[in-house]
């Protein structure tokens, strides 16, 4: 870690010819805070940092000896926002399957990665991308070549044979690739399943995305219907478990959510038809809800507007399936499972415009806080990483947002965001960003 | 022509696959950005092609086109100006010879074409920020140059503009088939190896595949290289037939064909098959010079290569293969002679660096230091270093500040017909009329 900042620093000090110090300190003087964790904001507090990491919070403006002040006293502070389902490569070469090669998809997440980073997201877990280009934006990242969020990535989702992200599902079953990219992730049986999950750890992968029943956006899969067995998903859980990879699943009808939820998994991704029963599940097993709002909003919009570009099948469930996505959000919020926040941003938007998933979320019956705390200390603990992302508090990296005005009074100022710290260097100060593309 | 046909082909994919792609948006706000004209009021202008600065000038650029070069500072009405009269101002540069693929992990079998592609974007950003607004990649991964090249054009990667050739086409055993020294049980599916031709047959299938994968120009290897072991610099290794095949093959596609040659049997046997430039060139003799010279070729005497091998092979030794290392010492001390005796000649000169990477990629405006020492007037080593490389490229509407021309167009604080190292000092970069660079700071989009 020490040796990436260093060459990010020095990376970053060619780019800019600006000089950010190798060792420097900074105080933040906070006109609100909102350290992700707590359900009560304060006010005026410093924020003091060291490095990439906070030190202490203390309060009162303070100024100690040599330090950096940052004024954002006018401002609303936050932990920088964590995405817990996105989709970085998602755009135009990705769609574009016959031609999108994997050196544009990863121009293009290059992109995507500056823009989701301007809009506060400070981190995002990746749950469903080619796994090479992922890796390499990673490396990118940590060697200050690319702007950009924490990454955490999945690679390839592992699906079922016609399950959802089997893409054979709609693509002429005569083509064929010379790269893994299509024979990688699917599987059938439990030993196909634990040697994808070996191969995608392999690969990079920091956690392993299944697909347990259909999908919305999948042409010829039913949302309600388990498509990954029982010791299937099994498998999948003791393997990824076996080498400390958590296991997000995709599901939307009850029966797989809570099979997945039996079987070991840390998330469940949508969870759309999940009922009271589901939601005792989640809270005896520890499993998060993503109920990626984002997504569901997004993908009615667009079979709405050009129903022409999709299967019929996918305009019908499109139309049918996402409306409920909302109260059940509300009704686990509400039965007290453990809820992260997830876009699930499928990329017919511009990528980022994550921070309109907390709108959803409050519109959708959960009060702000909880929203918020969705969308940093709790996604931490999904991903794993509490220790380090997601609350302001010491020891935590200095990643770090601001916003003008209150957030727990219209949920929507957290879409513009005037500030953004990761690991302590600035990215965006006065509603620009400060450094190249 | 180029540039709209891309925004409408790229407005009609968009339109096909998504509703609000992120960068058809870009485009449109660059445009209204550069809607109103610019001027820029330049203190001493060097236009790229005569040999005489002017003083005091007026750049008028409406979008991406240099409209109007007036004598004085005017300020039409509404006109954005932009004030440069303390500057010397010349149009960006352009490097006839580069990998922009290079500059990271020299270790092909962990570097992966995505990890290749984040390095090249980095360098290309690099290489813009530091003045040279087009490049010309002569061997390099071609899905990856494909990529960028898009990307570039569709506004989502900064970059100068890039025309490519994809990996040299070589005959087994040289410079470029990278089996050599290879266990060869190891091979690739994505066709990064299939630049080795044996036939005059290969060669043309080599081309056309080429040209389908959007090369505008194809290299060659006709001699032994420097950095590559097992091959002398001295012998000549594509056959006759095979060179004419490709040049003719090429040329009936109208692309360019520019081979790699250091020994005099390679250089004139290129020559012959009608090659439109020499890189490298190190023992080119004086019939040679008289070719090219009879028929136009350019010479790209890629000096800073040649220093930048020579440097790891006095400090870093271990690193080289023993050949490399021996031909690193021997041969690159003689590039500097070479371009002094082809520019005496009155051989075309062309600039190129060929940086290997061992030096982040960006200082390309070194070349111009070397090639003064070797004997180049100041202003005829900034022309090969602008409307040369645009001629060359075969891209006439650059490399100049004249009516018609893209608006590539950079600054320097200081005179570099005094001190030619003030083209390392670029305080302003303007790209496509699109000032990217000002204050020495690079403009930073939101």
């Amino acid at each position: 870690m020490k040796m990436s900042r260093f060459l990010a620093s020095a990376a970053l000090l060619a780019a800019t010819h600006a000089a950010p110090a190798l060792a420097d300190d900074k105080v933040i003087h906070a006109g609100t805070l909102i350290d992700g964790v707590s359900h009560q904001a304060v006010s005026h507090v410093s924020i003091l940092i060291h490095d990439e990491r906070i030190t202490t919070i203390e309060p009162g403006f303070v100024t100690p000896a040599g330090a950096t002040v940052i004024d954002l006293s006018h401002q609303t502070v936050l932990p920088g926002f964590i995405d817990a389902h996105d989709h970085v490569t998602g755009g135009p070469a990705r769609r574009d399957l016959l031609r999108g090669t994997a050196p544009k998809q990863t121009f293009e997440t290059m992109a995507n990665l500056r823009l989701i980073l301007r809009g506060g997201f400070t981190s995002i877990r990746d749950v469903g991308g080619n796994v090479d280009v992922l890796k390499a934006v990673k490396q990118g990242i940590a060697a200050g070549q690319v702007v950009g969020p924490r990454l955490w990535m999945a690679g390839y989702a592992i699906v079922p044979t016609g399950g959802h992200g089997d893409i054979y599902n709609s693509v002429d079953s005569q083509w064929t690739r010379k790269d893994d990219m299509l024979t990688l992730p699917v599987i059938d049986g439990p030993y196909e399943a634990r040697k994808a999950v070996r191969e995608m750890q392999k690969r990079g992968a920091d956690l392993i995305k299944i697909t347990v029943t259909g999908g919305v956006a999948s042409h010829n899969t039913d949302v309600n219907i388990q498509l990954m067995s029982d010791e299937e998903i099994k498998s999948v859980t003791d393997t990824a478990h076996m080498l400390g990879l958590k296991v997000a699943a995709h599901a939307h009808g009850k029966p797989g959510i809570d099979a997945a939820i039996r079987d070991g998994v840390d998330s469940i991704e949508h969870g759309t038809y999940a009922d009271a029963e589901s939601y005792a599940l989640m809270k005896e097993h520890g499993t998060f809800l993503v109920p990626t709002l984002f997504a569901g909003e997004e993908i009615r919009e667009e079979t709405r507007l050009h129903p022409e570009k999709f299967p019929e099948d996918v305009v019908a469930k499109a139309q049918g399936v996402t409306p409920t996505m909302r109260a059940n959000a509300y009704n686990a919020w509400k039965a007290g499972v453990k809820i992260a926040l997830g876009t699930d941003q499928l990329a017919y938007r511009p990528h980022g415009q994550n921070a309109r998933e907390f709108d959803y979320m409050v519109q959708a019956g959960i009060p702000p806080m909880d929203a918020i705390i969705a969308g940093t200390s709790r996604a931490a603990e999904l991903i794993g990483a509490s220790e380090d992302i997601g609350a302001i508090q010491p020891r935590h990296y200095a990643d770090i947002v601001a916003v003008t005005g209150d957030p727990l009074k219209d949920i929507r100022v957290l879409q513009k965001v005037d500030f953004v710290m990761k690991g302590g260097t600035v990215f965006k100060q006065n509603g620009h960003m400060t450094v190249p593309q | 022509m180029r540039r709209p046909l891309t925004r409408l082909m790229l407005s009609t994919m968009a339109l096909a696959i998504s509703s609000a792609p992120a960068f058809a948006a870009d485009k449109a706000a660059h445009k209204a950005e550069t809607a109103p004209d610019t001027v820029i009021h330049a203190g001493r202008l060097i236009d790229g092609v005569s040999q005489q600065p002017r003083a005091r000038v007026t750049i008028r650029i409406h979008d991406d086109r240099i409209v109007a070069v007036e004598d004085g500072f005017v300020t039409p009405k509404g006109a954005r100006v932009i004030d440069l009269s303390n500057e010397t101002v010349m149009p960006g540069m352009i490097d006839c010879h580069v990998h922009i693929t290079g500059g990271g992990s020299r270790d092909r079998l962990h570097t992966t074409p995505e990890r290749v592609a984040i390095q090249s974007s980095w360098n290309m950003r690099n290489i813009l920020m530091h003045g040279v607004t087009a490049v010309r990649d002569v061997s390099g991964d071609i899905n990856v140059l494909k990529a960028l090249q898009e990307s570039i054009e569709a506004g989502i990667t900064p970059g100068p503009h890039l025309w490519y050739s994809g990996m040299s086409l070589t005959p087994t055993g040289g410079p470029a088939d990278f089996s050599k020294g290879q266990d060869p049980a190891w091979t690739r599916s994505d066709g990064w190896l299939d630049n080795v031709i044996d036939s005059p047959n290969e060669a043309v299938h080599a081309v056309r595949d080429r040209k389908q994968k959007g090369a505008s120009v194809i290299k060659i290897n006709s001699s032994g290289g420097v950095a590559s072991s097992g091959i002398d610099v001295s012998k000549q290794v594509l056959a006759q037939d095979e060179l004419d095949a490709i040049v003719k093959t090429a040329h009936s596609l109208r692309m360019k064909v520019a081979t790699h040659a250091h020994g005099e049997p390679g250089i004139h046997a290129a020559l012959l098959a009608g090659v439109d430039s020499i890189e490298h060139g190190t023992f080119a003799n004086e019939g040679d010079y008289k070719l090219m010279k009879d028929r136009g070729v350019y010479l790209v005497p890629t000096l800073y290569a040649a220093h930048e091998i020579h440097e790891v092979a006095e400090k870093n030794p271990d690193t080289l293969a023993p050949d490399v290392r021996e031909k690193a010492l021997r041969v690159t001390p003689l590039m500097m002679g070479n371009l002094t005796r082809a520019y005496r000649y009155g051989v075309k000169i062309a600039m190129g660096t060929d940086q290997l990477g061992y030096h982040p990629l960006g200082d390309d405006a070194k070349e111009f230091a070397w090639m003064v020492e070797a004997g180049m007037t100041p202003m005829d080593a900034i022309i090969a270093g602008t409307s040369h490389g645009a001629d060359l490229i075969g891209h006439p509407e650059l490399g100049a500040i004249q009516p018609d021309k893209t608006a590539d167009i950079i600054a320097l604080p200081d005179d570099p017909l005094k001190d030619i190292t003030a083209l390392q000092r670029v305080s302003f970069v303007m790209k496509a009329g699109v000032v990217v660079k000002t204050g020495g700071k690079p403009v930073i989009k939101d």
